[in-house]
């Protein structure tokens, strides 16, 4: 199930321009499925990166907008977008003139292989 | 194919982008054929809720200045067709805002 | 901030046939949205609009036209800016 779905991220990752990688992590960065080309920056793809979401999505959750549901960070040549789908992290990692829309209408094509990632996920003790 | 008025090439895909046959102006032109094949796939994820979920797009055309280019997909097979527009017809797909 | 941007958009709103407009910036994100257009399409209109300019990259950005049954969806780029607008299809053929 893991080959299929990180095959079907590799095809997410040509059809957008520019998108370097697609990380699909628990709340701690541990990956659970990767799928990554050769320029993605190896540093963003450590765990110690991805989990600062977590708190940072807490925090945005006490602004009183709401749950907190994605974060797109900006940086100088790359852009970070992560969704909060806990237990689960999305991570899209991508150029910083790449289409941030279309990588975001990504997240509901890859919604639906979520739940069974999340029973993985959920289980670990 | 070559009935069609105006047209100044044509070409026939099947749906995974290989050409099946191909004239005029879009002779051989396979880059053409995969940057076409890669717009239908990015159209048909266009707008699940203005456009129902099961209406996909039956034609694409793709407009300029003096010419223009009309897909279409029918019996698994991409037609797109590369037609000229005469100067005098040019009114223009331009949305005047 | 964005009042000369809504008069546009209302105005186009008003023409007869038009069920929705969307306008997006050059990173796909929208700026503005109305009627049937929904805020999330604004990344794949964009991704679409670029896709088509690569047919003929010396040329301006042409304009895409999506024929649905009833519907049309047609989208132009200006410069950094993509614009959307989703029609009923009427009776006049081109």
């Amino acid at each position: 199930m893991v080959d299929d779905l990180r095959k079907y991220l590799n095809h997410l990752l040509e059809k957008v321009n520019g998108l370097h990688c697609i990380l699909i992590t628990d709340r701690d960065g541990v990956p659970v499925v990767r799928a990554v080309t050769e320029r993605a920056p190896q540093l963003a793809l450590r765990p110690n990166f991805i989990s600062t979401f977590g708190m940072a999505t807490d925090q945005a959750s006490k602004l009183g907008l709401g749950r907190n549901k994605t974060i797109i960070s900006m940086y100088s040549s790359y852009q970070v977008i992560q969704m909060n789908k806990l237990p689960l992290i999305i991570t899209f990692i991508g150029s910083d003139n790449c289409n941030t829309g279309h990588i975001l209408s990504l997240e509901s094509q890859i919604e639906p292989f979520l739940k069974d990632l999340a029973a993985v996920v959920a289980d670990a003790p | 194919m070559e009935k069609i008025p105006d047209q100044t090439g044509y070409l026939i895909l099947t749906e995974d982008g290989a050409v099946l046959e191909s004239a005029g102006e879009l002779e051989n032109d396979e880059r053409i054929a995969t940057i076409i094949i890669d717009l239908i796939s990015l159209s048909n994820t266009v707008d699940p809720l203005a456009f129902g979920p099961n209406e996909k797009f039956k034609k694409i055309s793709i407009t300029y200045d003096d010419h223009w280019y009309a897909i279409c997909i029918s019996n698994k097979k991409i037609y797109v067709v590369k037609r000229s527009i005469s100067p005098a017809a040019a009114e223009g797909n331009a949305i005047a805002v | 901030m964005e009042k000369d941007l809504d008069k546009v958009v209302d105005e186009i709103m008003a023409t007869p046939n038009v069920s929705g407009c969307l306008v997006a910036d050059h990173q796909g994100l929208c700026l503005a949205a109305k009627g049937t257009a929904h805020v999330d399409s604004a990344g794949i209109i964009v991704a679409i609009s670029e896709q088509a300019c690569k047919i003929q990259p010396n040329l301006k950005p042409p304009t895409v036209c999506l024929e649905a049954d009833k519907k049309l969806c047609l989208i132009q780029r200006h410069g950094t800016i993509t614009g959307a607008i989703y029609k009923q299809k009427t009776e006049m053929k081109f």
